[in-house]
Order: structure tokens, then C-alpha cells, then sequence
């Protein structure tokens, strides 16, 4: 019996569980790029895929509830797209749009520097 | 510096440096695209903003010499794999890639008005020619 077909049945989980632990990592870092939170404050920001930048943020207000605003930035040929929780897609204004591309060159260079340094652990 | 602990597992499904690397190299690659993408995608809807197109150029440059320096450490993890070699004038396109496209001068007849001052001009450096020679109208 080939050893192969049972390889590739397992390949595809393993590197999904590693992506998904890089993905967590990213986020992580990523969230750490806009500066120190509060206490019970999570904040995440991450390369998705290609065409997608994702912002989460979870806190709980005066009342001891717990919120949370999930931001997809669709990167278009044309533009950026937003989807604030699933709802409502709304165009960049100029300084968001900036903004994001400063902290794309950021995050980039964070991750490059923690990945480098995974290396030489 | 230790693995972070996300990447460790329970009992033996810890990830290993060798089983990260090709994944990892993968992301930065997925995020370098991305972060291109991003840039490109904010010029074709805004343009380049002109006073900052210096600086966030040479930011991408440094982004890109980050790139290949840490594809490279990541490299040394397969070191049966061959790699392109690095193409060191990338820089200098992606430098270039956000500079204002250069302005195309408009090529068109003059005016009579502009012919009229043009000709003043050019009869009133003639006549300083004959009276101080080329050097002193100059």
C-alpha cells in the first residue's frame, strides 16, 4: 500500500492547524500595532488573505456588557470596500484609506521581524 | 528567544521550526501582496498623495530589502530548495512605482499674444547682442 494517499490526507489538516496558529500569531501582533489597551479590551488586526485585512475588537462598557465590532476591509483592483459586522459595505474615506495603507507597511514589517526571530529561536 | 507558546501543542503536536518555516514564508508572502495591494488600491481611487509619496516610497523600498532578508533566513530552513536568485532592481521599481506619473508637456501653437511677446523678446535680446555682444545679454 502507498504511504502517499495517507499523506496527503493528512497534509492538508496539519498545514491548516499551522496556518491558523500563524493567523492567531499575526493577530496578535497585529493587534499591538495602535498602541496599549485597557484591561478586558482585546483588539486583533490581520492579513486574512490576499484580498482581505480584518479588524476585530471586543470590550465590555459601564454596564459590565460585552461588545464586539468585527471590520472586513475588502482590497479591491478599484478601491477598499468596509463591512463593519456583516452589515452595510461603505468606501474608504482618503485618510482611512491611508491610514490602512500605513498600517498594512507596519504590520508587514512586525510580522518579518517576529517570523525572523521564530527562526533563530 | 522561544517559540511562542501558540505554537506549541499538546504532547507531540508542537509545531516545529521546519514545519513553520515554508508556512510562515507563505504568509509573509500572502501579506507583502496584500500590503502592495492595499497601496495600489488607495492610489487608484485617491491618487498618490504627492507630499507623502517620497516617504511612504521609500518605506515600501525598505519593506521590500526586509522581504528578501527574511525569505532568505527562511531559506536556510530548506536548504535542498533552489530560489530565484534576488533581484536587487526590484527596489528601484517599486520605488518608482508610486512616484507621480511625470507631467507631459502640452504641445500646442501660441497664441498671437504669445507670438507677439515671444518676437518682442526675441528683438529685444537682438538688440542687446549688437550693443554688448552675447556674453553681456546673457
Amino acid at each position: 500500500m502507498s504511504i502517499l494517499p495517507r499523506f496527503s490526507r493528512q497534509e492538508p489538516d496539519r498545514r491548516s492547524q499551522i496556518r491558523d496558529m500563524l493567523l492567531r500569531f499575526e493577530a496578535k501582533i497585529g493587534g499591538q500595532l495602535f498602541g496599549a489597551l485597557s484591561k478586558g479590551h482585546d483588539r486583533q488586526f490581520f492579513c486574512l488573505d490576499e484580498n482581505t485585512w480584518i479588524w476585530y475588537e471586543s470590550w465590555t462598557d459601564n454596564k459590565g456588557k460585552r461588545h464586539s465590532v468585527t471590520t472586513r476591509y475588502d482590497v479591491r483592483p478599484n478601491g477598499i470596500i468596509k463591512l463593519q459586522n456583516g452589515k452595510v459595505y461603505q468606501r474608504l474615506s482618503r485618510e482611512e484609506a491611508d491610514n490602512l495603507v500605513r498600517s498594512a507597511e507596519l504590520y508587514y514589517n512586525r510580522i518579518s521581524a517576529e517570523y525572523r526571530q521564530l527562526q533563530t529561536a | 528567544m522561544d517559540i511562542p507558546s501558540i505554537f506549541r501543542g499538546p504532547e507531540d503536536r508542537s509545531v516545529s521550526k521546519l514545519e513553520l518555516a515554508p508556512e510562515a514564508s507563505e504568509r509573509l508572502n500572502v501579506a507583502y501582496r496584500l500590503a502592495q495591494k492595499t497601496r495600489a488600491a488607495r492610489d487608484a481611487e485617491f491618487g498618490v498623495p504627492y507630499s507623502t509619496s517620497h516617504v511612504e516610497a521609500t518605506s515600501e523600498s525598505s519593506v521590500s530589502v526586509a522581504r528578501e532578508a527574511v525569505l532568505k533566513s527562511l531559506d536556510d530552513f530548506r536548504p535542498g530548495e533552489a530560489r530565484p536568485p534576488v533581484d536587487y532592481g526590484q527596489d528601484a521599481k517599486v520605488y518608482n512605482f508610486h512616484q507621480p506619473a511625470p507631467q507631459t508637456p502640452e504641445f500646442r501653437a501660441p497664441t498671437d499674444a504669445e507670438a507677439t511677446q515671444l518676437q518682442m523678446l526675441a528683438d529685444s535680446r537682438a538688440e542687446l547682442n549688437n550693443l554688448y555682444g552675447e556674453q553681456g545679454a546673457a
